[in-house]
């Protein structure tokens, strides 16, 4: 069985970490992907960034309250290529367990 | 790219787990809120009727909920919010399901009780009337109990079972009339009469509420 390749975006610790979070709840605060990942502000921003880049997700700044927030949200693309990502995974899985 | 095919996995599985997680300790922290909420209400009130005979001070209990709301928010101000995911939603539902029921069968107990205590016979009365209170504890419990399937803690589940069934038999056979009837003679005992609800929602509202609550809140 060919190994299919492995999308170059997800296939970093963080991002995937990000993308993984965001696949099971819609959307998440920034902070609280920040907790969940232990990540610091700067890098996870970086990452954000590139994920909403290539189209993954959509980054929405609004305010709760007085305080900014920053939400982001998993978009279709984003979540057919976590689903492509993980078909990957498999096909190398099954045969490291051979 | 130094990850391994082992190593994506565990990442999507661990934050997959984190976030089932992130909920479970929302929730502890929601039901531990309510927990003591309830517990100090029924303290005040129990200790307002007894020094003053009013019952209107019964009617306090239905600032529980706001008052539980309110705080909730306050504790939970400057934490960052689970995202809303199937598992969040799922308890949510579950609540708010049990929540209206209740409420809808708490009113409508109240009022039935309320036109027969004035249009029927004492003897009727006591067969027909609605006990609303154990039917409460029980469908809490319910709510307690499917919360912990859904949360997968095993805590939950039995803190809901104990306190939902258990409540359901103590207020049925009034248990604590009976502990209270042993210590008391009979004119101490009806001046005495308002503890013994208060005692039950303090032994449900720790057992269902405050106990499950604390461990998922303190879970690891």
């Amino acid at each position: 069985m060919p190994f299919q390749p492995l999308d170059p975006l997800l296939h970093a610790e963080l991002r995937l970490a990000v993308m993984s979070l965001l696949i099971s709840a819609d959307e998440a605060e920034f902070p609280y992907i920040k907790e969940q990942t232990g990540a610091t502000a700067g890098n996870l921003s970086v990452q954000v960034d590139k994920l909403s880049a290539a189209g993954y997700i959509e980054v929405e700044k609004t305010y709760k309250g007085k305080r900014p927030c920053t939400i982001c949200r998993i978009t279709d693309k984003g979540r057919q290529a976590f689903e492509a990502y993980v078909e990957a995974l498999k096909s190398y899985l099954q045969v490291e367990n051979k | 790219m130094n990850l391994t095919a082992e190593r994506s996995l565990e990442i999507i599985t661990e934050q997959i787990k984190r976030s089932r997680k992130a909920v479970s300790q929302e929730v502890g922290l929601s039901l531990y809120i309510s927990g003591l909420c309830i517990m100090g209400m029924a303290i005040i009130i129990t200790t307002c009727v007894l020094l003053t005979g009013n019952m209107l001070f019964y009617l306090l209990y239905g600032l529980i909920p706001f008052l539980i709301i309110g705080i909730d928010r306050y504790v939970k101000r400057d934490k960052p919010k689970a995202p809303v995911s199937l598992v969040g939603s799922m308890v949510d539902k579950t609540w708010q399901t049990f929540g209206i029921f209740t409420l809808s069968f708490c009113v409508f107990a109240i009022l039935f009780d309320f036109l027969m205590v004035r249009t029927e016979s004492p003897e009727v009365y006591v067969r027909l009337a609605i006990h609303p209170f154990r039917i409460i504890l029980l469908m809490m419990g319910m709510a307690i109990t499917i919360t912990g399937y859904i949360l997968k803690s095993r805590w939950l589940v039995w803190c809901g079972i104990i306190g939902g069934i258990g409540g359901f038999i103590w207020e049925s056979f009034s248990v604590s009339n009976f502990f209270l009837g042993r210590f008391f003679d009979v004119a101490s005992f009806n001046s005495y009469s308002h503890i013994p609800p208060c005692i039950m929602v303090l032994v449900f509202s720790f057992v269902g509420l405050t106990l499950p609550g604390w461990m998922l809140k303190k879970q690891k």
